[in-house]
């Protein structure tokens, strides 16, 4: 498959963007921003978080008014009010975290809004055939009539895109799709986003994930702060080409070294078994100072795996032993007092408290320590947030609602809370996830400081060069199975994925 | 920030100006405290004093504790405070309170009491229907049309009321000198309201399909009854009879719905209730008691108490 | 010392934070989070200044001091369910079963008076158990848990003595409501005055208290930093059961009688006093000093417009549009 398709540049220019200016108050976010999408080709829109991505996809679809500048759709003046707007016009987005509603049928969020009547009654003979026409057509095999609550994210993903198809959309907007799938997840989408786009289909691929974006996209346009940088014709530009338009400096990839780990045994999992059978007789020990990796698609049973050392999960057999002592299961406090803690995969639901401050976020989970007697005055959380901050470089004032912050200092205040209790065992579950490229070097240098503190640490990633990177050995899991510990010298991509797909 | 700022200006301003139409003058004040607005009887005495007051040149300032106690005790700290000069006190709550009495005669105000008095303070005046000799008349109307014989059944008012307990007592007597009338079913009311009524009364015909009277403790239940009599389709006649003589009371006896209800004298009421007021400001005497009787309101006679009731 | 040590803290001068060390002090004092609403008030009480002569008076405002307690202490317990992000739609009724339990014991059973008092308080709080059992325990939504416990405990507070009233309570008792000391403060106010004070201190100062606000922000952020969500929750529902008999208690005191219909729709006046005061319905945010401001705005507006003369129709209007007000404003400041 070629992704410099000669005759693309012949194809008519379906969407067009002219000098669209947007500021939220003072704040200029979207700064004299031009683009072309073409019909049936996809256009990469790539940049750090807060580059201005979001915005100019709200704006295409709808969600806000430019406040300067000039939009043609197929060749007609184009200025959306609301997102129907742009959706009766043939510009559909589809979000990151899905919006559809749980307890409808798949085909009622199809054709939610205009779902067919006969006689005066829902017609849901025709809306169930016409549903699953279109689902079969993505590939997507699943009865129209079942609930949407308990598809995964892929399948819910699939049926935002069948449903923008139904409504007849021909430009989509995809913000972070891969965000929440797995390799396999991934390899379907794309496949699909290939055959649409042979059919004339174009796409807004918004991602700052560059591998990817070599593998699907036509074209490249890069955001920084607002400005427009660079448009490469082609996919094939260096990957650090890339990387430096997006930050503004020349960043490669690099982990940090991380120290020989210690003989001490900290961590020890015996034979432990999920109370839901999300994973079955899983054996691995940890040693103080080391960083131990734990790999697999998704679904393989990681984060319950980890869930459940941290006493979050109930298990039904086998034990956890700290430093030799049996680890009470289904107690989160008694694991954090004896010093096992977990930084949570889906920061925004788990991690942190997005409307209150850093200060309170940071004290969360300290307060046995701060508070020996109970008596916590605001005062003390203050300077103890304030050295954290300093310690972790987070770049936000304690008094800040989390919510500002951007993911990687939300990531930061997560690991800072935990740090301060110096804990024997650091769990972080896809530590990196949503996370922009220059700030996931920093969550790499911590990573290798806890390590360096001679603390046992777990990473759960998707990210195979991440779990490689950073792990002294690791751990393969499929389908709630142990397939295998790899030494660091002895593992790569290849034998992970062969492992994690069996 | 500065938004924020402006509305709450704009609230004040209002404020106000309702103000400057109330300022101070040397006419007399009087407070008057109602139980709940909701209910059409009090209502009615609120407007036949509203009227008394105008004519008279009174300030008036209307108070509506929506049928709490506490609010209401409240509300005459208020009106003491605004310095009023008498306050016509119309109890909230199951029986009156004597707080607010006490309150009052703290502060060397007058009360006058309409409808319920609070029998630990009583007020310098009580004006109220008789209602032991009112129900005691509907009864007698109720055992001579129906020549004496019958199954009752009735839809009482809120438990533990003075009004209901009166009425009660009233009722019975009658119905002690009719024995050929007996009492099947009855039920007290949460609200004394039209939907109570038409629940309750629904639920009797359900398990007594053979009731033939229904007695409302208040106009709204005995509409409430009708209707369900109404729906049941009952294959013989159901007298029914209600008390207050409200305005939908009144109409239903014209219509023919209500065999009859007994009309108390709101309007006189209330000017009776401003008058002692008045008469109280002045220190002239005022008798500590002022029972009025109720007028047994048929088809025949209910035609003018429509038009001006009384 | 805390001043000193905080100018010269190496963190704040070597970093250069942006913005002055001193926001941070000042945003943690006593108001914070009440600023808006204390506004609102102020204004409120210049307004009504202007309007009556009899509004500005040291009598008027211990009035309303007064007028304000019952609602000031159920809207306390209110605080604290907010916060977790609960609601209780109890209080009103569970202050009635508490009100008739105290008139009940020693009318019909002859228990000395001093001990019927803290048992219709425990009353109160046994209510409260029962919410949070049935929130934590039972998993229901805590709109439906307490919605059941609105209709029982109104159930019960009329079947305690057949829907009948109580009247006469002893002298010292109503003495607690009515006597002012030193001419200013009733026994009632000042134990409103300690209550308060001490659920501030609470929800300020202890750990515990900053715990409520995690599980308002988020119960599974809350549970994964250690905090038992499930005692802390049963916790705060009991302190709000146990304030509505303290609330009864007030009432008692104050009318010297106990009827069955007492506090009806109260529940509601205190979650907009709650509200009013700047808490988030969806939990995590509110404060006490905030819920005070509340209670009195609604207690200055009810008595405003009875000494303006304000007709009740009106009344009605003019609350629930400065409600809306309120709240509006709250949430475009908390935005932008």
């Amino acid at each position: 498959m070629s992704n410099e398709d000669p005759s693309l540049s012949f194809r008519p220019v379906r969407l067009s963007l002219r000098g669209i200016q947007k500021a939220f108050g003072a704040n200029i976010v979207l700064d004299g921003i031009n683009l072309d999408v073409r019909e049936g080709e996809v256009v990469a829109l790539l940049g750090e978080n807060g580059a201005g991505k979001s915005t100019l996809s709200s704006i295409i679809s709808g969600l806000h008014h430019p406040d300067k500048g000039e939009m043609l759709w197929e060749s007609h003046p184009y200025a959306p009010d609301t997102p129907g707007d742009a959706l009766r016009s043939g510009i559909a987005l589809i979000h990151q975290e899905m919006k559809l509603v749980p307890d409808l049928s798949i085909a009622e969020n199809m054709f939610i809004g205009r779902i067919p009547m006969r006689h005066g009654r829902v017609d849901r003979a025709a809306m169930v055939r016409r549903a699953e026409v279109h689902l079969k057509a993505l590939g997507l095999n699943v009865s129209p009539a079942r609930m949407v609550r308990g598809l995964s994210i892929a399948a819910q993903q699939q049926v935002e895109i069948a449903k923008a198809l139904t409504l007849g959309a021909r430009l989509l907007i995809l913000d972070e799709p891969t965000a929440a799938l797995g390799m396999a997840e991934t390899d379907n989408l794309f496949a699909q986003i290939r055959r649409l786009r042979s059919e004339g289909v174009s796409f807004i691929y918004v991602s700052h994930r560059l591998e990817e974006i070599a593998q699907i996209c036509d074209r490249i346009t890069v955001l920084r702060d607002g400005n427009l940088v660079a448009t490469h014709e082609s996919a094939s530009v260096p990957v650090n080409v890339l990387l430096r338009d997006m930050v503004g400096r020349s960043i490669d990839r690099i982990f940090p070294p991380v120290s020989d780990p210690g003989e001490e045994e900290v961590l020890r999992v015996e034979n432990l078994t999920s109370a839901s059978d999300d994973f079955r007789n899983i054996n691995f020990s940890v040693k103080a100072g080391e960083v131990f990796g734990i790999a697999g698609i998704v679904g393989a049973g990681r984060t319950e795996l980890v869930r459940a050392i941290a006493g979050i999960d109930p298990i039904r057999d086998g034990q956890v032993l700290l430093e030799g002592d049996i680890l009470q299961p289904d107690n989160v406090g008694e694991a954090i007092r004896r010093g096992i803690v977990l930084v949570p995969e889906d920061r925004k639901s788990q991690g942190v408290l997005l409307d209150q401050s850093i200060a309170d976020n940071l004290a969360l989970g300290n307060y046995d320590r701060l508070a020996p007697n109970g008596w916590l005055p605001p005062s003390k959380i203050g300077h103890f947030a304030k050295d954290l901050i300093q310690r972790l470089g987070v770049k936000g004032d304690p008094e800040q609602k989390t919510r500002a912050l951007s993911g990687g200092n939300q990531q930061k205040v997560v690991i800072a809370r935990w740090l301060a209790r110096e804990p024997k065992v650091f769990i972080l579950d896809e530590p990196t996830r949503g996370i922009d490229m220059g700030a996931r070097a920093a969550i790499y240098e911590l990573i290798a400081r806890l390590a360096a503190n001679r603390m046992a640490v777990i990473v759960v990633s998707s990210d195979l060069e991440e779990v490689l990177g950073l792990s002294h050995r690791v751990m393969v899991l499929a389908g709630g199975r142990q397939m295998g510990i790899l030494p660091r010298n002895g593992a790569n991509s290849v034998n992970i994925m062969e492992m994690a797909t069996a | 920030m500065s938004s924020f700022y402006s509305v709450r200006s704009i609230l004040a301003c209002g404020l106000l100006s309702c103000a400057i139409m109330g300022a101070a003058q040397a006419k007399p004040m009087v407070g008057l405290a109602v139980a709940n607005l909701q209910a059409d009887f009090f209502n009615q005495i609120k407007q036949s004093v509203a009227k008394e007051a105008k004519e008279k040149d009174v300030d008036l300032i209307v108070v509506d504790a929506h049928g709490d106690s506490a609010t209401q005790v409240n509300q005459i700290q208020d009106l003491i405070t605004r310095g009023v000069n008498a306050i016509i006190y119309i109890p909230a709550g199951a029986t009156a309170a004597g707080v607010p009495v006490r309150m009052a005669e703290l502060a060397h105000i007058p009360v006058v009491a309409v409808d319920r008095n609070a029998p630990d303070a009583p007020a310098q005046t009580f004006i109220a229907t008789d209602s032991v000799a009112s129900a005691r008349k509907i009864g007698e109307f109720v055992c001579e049309k129906t020549g004496g014989k019958g199954q009752v059944a009735i839809v009482q008012g809120q438990t533990g009321t003075t009004p209901e307990r009166d009425r009660a007592k009233g009722f019975d007597e009658a119905l002690a000198k009719c024995p050929g009338l007996k009492i099947v079913a009855q039920q007290p009311s949460q609200m004394w309201s039209q939907s109570d009524g038409f629940n309750i009364g629904q639920d009797m015909l359900q398990r007594h399909p053979d009731i033939t009277v229904f007695f409302g403790r208040a106009d709204a239940l005995a509409l409430g009854a009708a209707q369900a009599t109404k729906i049941a389709n009952l294959d013989h006649p159901v007298l029914i009879v209600g008390h207050d003589g409200d305005v939908a009371g009144l109409k239903a006896v014209q219509k023919g719905t209500l065999a009859a209800t007994m009309t108390q004298k709101t309007q006189f009421m209330g000017k009776l209730a401003l008058d002692s007021a008045l008469d109280l400001i002045a220190k002239k005497p005022v008798p500590a008691l002022q029972l009025q009787e109720a007028i047994l309101t048929t088809k025949e006679n209910v035609a003018p108490f429509i038009a001006q009731h009384p | 010392m805390s001043n000193r040590s905080s100018v010269t803290d190496p963190a704040a001068t070597s970093t250069g934070i942006s913005s002055p060390p001193s926001t941070y002090r000042d945003r943690k004092s006593f108001l914070s989070g009440a600023q808006g609403p204390l506004i609102g008030l102020f204004l409120l009480i210049m307004g009504f200044s202007f309007c009556s002569s009899a509004f500005f008076t040291l009598r008027n405002g211990l009035n309303i001091i007064d007028q304000s307690t019952i609602l000031g202490i159920l809207a306390l317990g209110m605080t604290g369910v907010i916060i977790i992000g609960g609601i209780d739609l109890s209080v009103g009724s569970v202050l009635a079963l508490s009100i008739m339990v105290l008139g009940w014991l020693p009318q019909d059973f002859g228990v000395p008076f001093w001990l019927a008092l803290p048992l219709s308080i425990l009353v109160g709080g046994l209510c409260g158990l029962v919410n949070g059992l049935l929130v934590t325990r039972a998993k229901l939504p805590a709109f439906i848990a307490t919605l059941t416990m609105m209709s029982v405990a109104r159930g019960l507070a009329n079947i305690t003595t057949d829907g009948q009233q109580v009247v006469g309570y002893p002298e010292w008792f109503t003495g607690l409501a009515t006597e002012r000391y030193l001419g200013v403060l009733t026994v009632t106010v000042g134990l409103f005055i300690v209550l308060a004070t001490a659920a501030w201190v609470f929800l300020k100062f202890r750990a515990t208290g900053r715990s409520l606000y995690a599980i308002g922000g988020s119960v599974e952020v809350a549970r994964l930093a250690g905090i038992q969500v499930g005692k802390l929750t049963i916790l705060v529902y009991v302190a709000s059961g146990l304030l509505a008999g303290i609330a009864s208690a007030v009432m008692a005191a104050r009318l010297d009688s106990s009827q069955p219909s007492s506090g009806l729709g109260y529940e509601l006046d205190a979650i907009a006093a709650v509200v009013i005061g700047g808490a988030s319905l969806s939990g995590g945010i509110g404060s006490i000093a905030g819920t005070v401001t509340g209670v009195f705005i609604i207690g200055v507006l009810h008595n405003g417009l009875n000494l303006v003369g304000i007709s009740p129709f009106i009344q009605q209007v003019v609350i629930g549009i400065a409600i809306a007000v309120a709240v509006t404003f709250d949430t475009l400041r908390r935005r932008s």
